[in-house]
């Protein structure tokens, strides 16, 4: 009798277990399966992006192409009627060139507008900064081009008395100004991370607020200023429009920052239009292509794992 | 003078918040005085005013006096980083910096003395005596590159006070030191405070009767931001004479 009892009570009870609250958990189910595919989506098409990439370049790379040639040639020439000859090492110069001298002046700006920001300004300041910081990211490149052309261009003939307006010179302030938000964010963020014990403790000891960033703050939000720094490098590589109409678009090794250059990014933009599809051409323009996912993604990886790093260490 | 701090009609304020009413008090030299009192009642506030470190989050409106060894430090001309040397604090939760224990303990030292007056040698001599000091030496001489975050709570708390000894600061302040700590970690900090007292003034926060009994020769108990008893712990213990006094050590109020 009392066994029967037991026996209906679990009974009951498995009942209530399995039927309980059956719609939200229906609903929570397709959520997370909704969601799962669009987090499966981001990597597909990364994948996708790659193995495209690959794809229309490979008839190429896997007949006619040297490493040799394209890295060390400065010949380009792909639409030679007599020979035809792809070297990008003039490319990759030009896009070295303007990386480095962008980030010669936006990194000290942007690491010390960080800077500037998180440790010493006001609230109020602080609001205003980041409103108007966001605002220069989000100006489109082919803005930037106009400025690039418009006004950098008169402004280095006419007052700097160089022959040529459009050259590495123009195209690296373009690229700092276009980076700087993007160094100016991240880096702010890493600084803002680091607990305020910590200028607390130092500032205990006696020490002045200059003395906390330089001897505290910056070692430890290092990595993260770094990864800044790289996103920066990042998105100088990447840009197109605007080095385009900055860079004065000639395939030579500069031998001055006054010398124009030509860069990855404006030779695939710029000769794609003319470069049948299937064609040698067109294959080597993805080739380059394939050049600049590597770069970036090398130097998305690198910032990646110093972010990681530095928010463990929390 | 006998005294290390003087307090005078104090007043505080955080924004509009009174957090300080009307404290006169006088902390003698060369012993341990504890601040006790329910939470909020305004005790870490005058311990923060004397190194005046809560005036880092602004907002904060100060009045009346308040003297360490004699020196108004309210007065125009002094700086806050000259104070800062003088009178060091351990806080609440153990708060190392981000950097190697060897840096941690030497940190304030460089901060203060122009880096023509001292060799590494010296600054190597002054790890290991404010190590020996708060007893980690042993512990940690072979891992004085390590990062100090690694150490465990009790060390890390220890290596807060060890770093402040380099500077020889007149007055050290407690902040609920042990608040983090087990007891053995407790009763380890508690005995070097007690060895600590006769080169230093201390003033410690603590929520607890024991400790404030254990360690202290005065004690203040503070109430809603004003001083309602101060005197000797042991005759404060036994036979206060203000009956929140005896509410709150007796646990019946706070």
């Amino acid at each position: 009798m009392m066994g029967k009892v037991i026996e209906e009570e679990k009974r009951q009870l498995s009942d209530y277990i399995k039927h309980y609250r059956p719609k939200q958990i229906l609903r929570d189910r397709i959520m997370e399966s909704i969601i799962f595919l669009g987090g499966l989506s981001a990597v597909i098409f990364t994948i996708g992006i790659f193995l495209f990439v690959i794809k229309e370049a490979w008839p190429f790379l896997s007949s006619r192409f040297s490493l040799m040639e394209f890295l060390t040639n400065i010949e380009w020439y792909p639409v030679s009627n007599v020979s035809v000859r792809y070297g990008a090492k003039a490319l990759f110069v030009g896009t070295a060139a303007v990386t480095i001298g962008s980030m010669v002046l936006a990194i000290p700006v942007g690491i010390g507008t960080a800077i500037f920001i998180s440790e010493f300004c006001g609230p109020k300041f602080k609001e205003v900064a980041k409103i108007l910081i966001e605002l220069l990211a989000s100006i489109p490149s082919v803005v930037w081009g106009f400025i690039a052309v418009m006004v950098m261009n008169p402004f280095i003939i006419n007052v700097l008395h160089e022959p040529v307006g459009l050259n590495v010179f123009n195209a690296s302030i373009i690229l700092a100004l276009m980076s700087i938000p993007m160094i100016v964010s991240i880096g702010e963020d890493a600084l803002r991370s680091v607990p305020d014990t910590y200028r607390e403790a130092a500032e205990s000891l006696g020490a002045t607020r200059l003395e906390v960033v330089i001897r505290v703050i910056i070692p430890a939000a290092k990595n993260g200023l770094i990864a800044a720094i790289l996103l920066g490098v990042g998105r100088a590589v990447g840009e197109t429009m605007a080095v385009l109409m900055a860079t004065g678009h000639s395939v030579a090794i500069p031998d001055s920052i006054f010398s124009p250059v030509r860069t990855l990014t404006a030779t695939v933009a710029a000769e794609m239009g003319e470069a049948p599809k299937g064609s040698e051409h067109y294959q080597t323009l993805f080739t380059i292509g394939l050049s600049l996912l590597l770069i970036t993604f090398s130097i998305n990886f690198i910032s990646d794992i110093l972010l990681r790093k530095s928010w463990k260490r929390k | 003078m006998n005294f290390a701090i003087q307090a005078f009609e104090l007043n505080l304020w955080y924004g509009t918040f009174h957090a300080i009413t009307d404290l006169t008090i006088d902390i003698k030299k060369h012993q341990i005085t504890s601040l006790i009192g329910p939470s909020g009642c305004g005790k870490s506030s005058f311990l923060k005013c004397l190194n005046r470190i809560n005036e880092r989050g602004g907002n904060v409106t100060v009045k009346g006096k308040l003297e360490v060894f004699g020196q108004d430090i309210y007065s125009s001309d002094i700086s806050l980083e000259s104070l800062r040397k003088e009178v060091g604090m351990v806080f609440q939760k153990p708060n190392p910096l981000p950097i190697s224990i060897y840096e941690n303990v030497i940190f304030g030292y460089k901060t203060h003395m122009p880096k023509s007056t001292y060799r590494k040698g010296d600054l190597d001599e002054k790890v290991e005596s404010a190590l020996r000091t708060v007893r980690l030496w042993d512990q940690l001489k072979d891992r004085l590159n390590d990062n100090a975050l690694t150490l465990q709570l009790e060390m890390q708390q220890k290596l807060c006070l060890a770093r402040l000894l380099p500077l020889k600061p007149k007055l050290i302040l407690l902040d609920e030191p042990c608040s983090t700590l087990d007891t053995k970690g407790t009763l380890a900090v508690e005995e070097l405070l007690l060895e600590l007292k006769s080169s230093y003034s201390i003033v410690i926060v603590t929520h607890s009767m024991a400790q404030a009994r254990r360690v202290s020769e005065d004690c203040i108990f503070m109430y809603l931001g004003t001083l309602v008893e101060s005197g000797s712990t042991k005759q404060m213990f036994t036979l206060p004479k203000n009956k929140q006094t005896m509410n709150y050590i007796e646990g019946i109020m706070g």
